[in-house]
């Protein structure tokens, strides 16, 4: 056993085995991506930039129940409503979503009963200013401004 | 005149030597292996380590006074980012805690997919452990291996949780949604990579002459010692103590499975090294039995909106992929705790540092950092 521990030394088997490792994966396939124009697979449940959906009409969805603010770990949701005192409703005046703060836990869009808010598959977020991230609802229903980098 | 005569008498280099002071060395808190904002001071003589003391808070957010302030199930994803490397244990022990304290029954099917992800989680830590361990050492290659692994596993957690990392993956009574079409299939897939991967790295590093110089009888620590610091997790286990929350107290449906829990012999860093590597193959054999036996039924358990635990306090812990990671809720009958303790285990693992490094080499601090695998974020909170 002492010898043949010996040999493997001298004869540096040990590193001869590691190197054919190295050597195996630099004849296989690529596992990286060349990232801005290779995109890998984003899968439906990803849980990104927020967004509001509208309704046919091109209005919000939003009934104002405050649930997505209370139901928030960092209170970054805010809403603010007004009754209505023709039908007694509660009529949506603002809302504001502060993505610095936010966690991407997804309990907003998981307690809304109308699937009015929801955290989509787009993940690309950088903005230059902070007051970039704070959004307004009109900002949430179009997306957020996107800045093109340029050469 | 006299002086420089008798200086010249006595041979003045070996006289330099003998009258070297110990010096004090600040590593980190910006030192890149210490895997976070860990500051060591370092008491050197020559360059062996005679004294050693952690400075640590550096990254501490209060993660146990907010979850006072917020309800019971708001608190979780904070819990994510205790231990940010394997999210789903973390989430799993706070939220068994709070099922416990409610008397929650999870159903079968939840527990089989929390197993799941459980596990994965382990071997997703235990790959990046073994990718900055080696990266720490000097073993290049297999930092980038190891993470095309991991790469595999977090595509899994994307597709069933939403997230990649802080990936608040299951919910008082059970998981947010079903399983999606193809996870199964995913899992399975990554299961037969696996060993082939694993015995890449031992290929890369087990036998190799430079691995074994740095690592056989660096950090030895001896299983009384061991128990009496409290450690947990692969680096008790290291130490020949068999010890494992999985088989002690079955939490889930882990007496349902059967593996094994791989001990070393001499407690070194090479046999913890040794250590992991066999957990990740016995969490693959969990994973497989758990895989082929989902039960059908429900995701989730009926749990009330608004939970109000009953008055009372509870203590439950499960084997996170580091050691015991336990929570210690008081709850006043009201929507939020009264008071929740964390007992994390980088933060114990953590205090075997001196014992290990005294007597050794400062690179030597380095790779004990390493085989403890603590991360930071745990140990302040």
């Amino acid at each position: 056993m002492r010898m043949k521990e010996l040999v493997s030394k001298v004869l540096f088997v040990d590193l001869i085995k590691g190197l054919s490792v190295t050597f195996k994966s630099m004849v296989s396939h690529a596992v990286t991506e060349q990232y801005p124009k290779e995109r890998s697979k984003i899968y439906e449940r990803f849980r990104g930039e927020p967004r509001m959906a509208v309704d046919e009409n091109g209005k919000t969805k939003c009934i104002a129940c405050n649930l997505c603010a209370m139901n928030c770990p960092v209170g970054c949701i805010t809403v603010e409503a007004e009754r209505d005192p023709e039908t007694k409703k509660r009529v949506l005046t603002r809302y504001v979503f502060d993505m610095q703060r936010c966690l991407f836990c997804g309990f907003c869009e998981e307690i809304c009963p109308v699937n009015c808010i929801q955290l989509t598959t787009d993940y690309e977020m950088s903005q230059y200013d902070r007051k970039d991230f704070v959004l307004e609802l009109n900002e949430l229903e179009k997306g957020m401004e996107k800045i093109k980098y340029k050469k | 005149m006299d002086e420089v005569k008798n200086i010249n008498k006595t041979n003045f280099a070996e006289e330099f030597v003998d009258a070297t002071e110990e010096l004090v060395l600040n590593m980190g808190p910006q030192h890149p292996s210490t895997h976070g904002v860990l500051r060591v001071i370092l008491k050197l003589h020559h360059e062996k380590v005679v004294d050693l003391d952690c400075d640590i808070g550096y990254l501490h957010r209060g993660v146990e006074k907010i979850s006072e302030t917020l309800s019971y199930k708001l608190a979780a994803p904070y819990m994510d980012r205790l231990d940010y490397i394997s999210a789903v244990s973390n989430n799993l022990a706070y939220i068994e805690t709070i099922e416990k304290l409610a008397g929650v029954e999870v159903p079968k099917k939840a527990q089989y997919i929390r197993v799941i992800l459980t596990e994965l989680a382990r071997i997703s830590s235990h790959l990046l452990w073994l990718a900055t361990h080696a990266l720490d050492i000097g073993a290049m290659t297999v930092f980038l291996y190891c993470f095309r692994e991991r790469e595999e596993i977090l595509n899994i957690f994307e597709m069933v949780t939403g997230a990649r990392l802080t990936t608040n993956a299951f919910r008082i009574g059970g998981l947010p949604q079903d399983v999606p079409e193809g996870f199964e299939k995913a899992v399975k897939d990554f299961c037969e990579i696996l060993p082939g991967r694993i015995s890449e790295y031992e290929a890369l590093l087990t036998k190799n002459r430079i691995w074994l110089a740095r690592t056989k009888n660096v950090g030895v620590i001896s299983p009384e010692d061991a128990i009496a610091i409290g450690l947990t997790g692969p680096s008790l286990r290291g130490s020949g103590v068999k010890w494992d929350l999985r088989k002690a107290h079955p939490y889930e449906s882990y007496n349902e499975f059967e593996f094994d829990i791989p001990t070393g012999e001499n407690g070194d860093t090479y046999d913890r090294y040794l250590v992991r590597l066999e957990e990740m193959r016995q969490a693959r054999r969990i994973i497989l039995q758990a895989i082929d036996g989902i039960p059908e039924g429900d995701f989730t358990a009926k749990v009330p909106k608004v939970l109000k635990p009953p008055k009372g306090e509870v203590y439950h812990s499960i084997e996170a992929p580091k050691g015991e990671l336990g929570f210690y809720v008081i709850s006043d009958g009201s929507t939020k705790p009264y008071r929740v303790k964390i007992k994390g285990p980088s933060f114990y693992n953590l205090q075997a540092l001196k014992k290990m490094c005294l007597g050794h080499y400062v690179a030597d601090v380095v790779a004990i950092i390493g085989t403890l695998d603590i991360v930071l974020g745990e140990i302040d909170r």
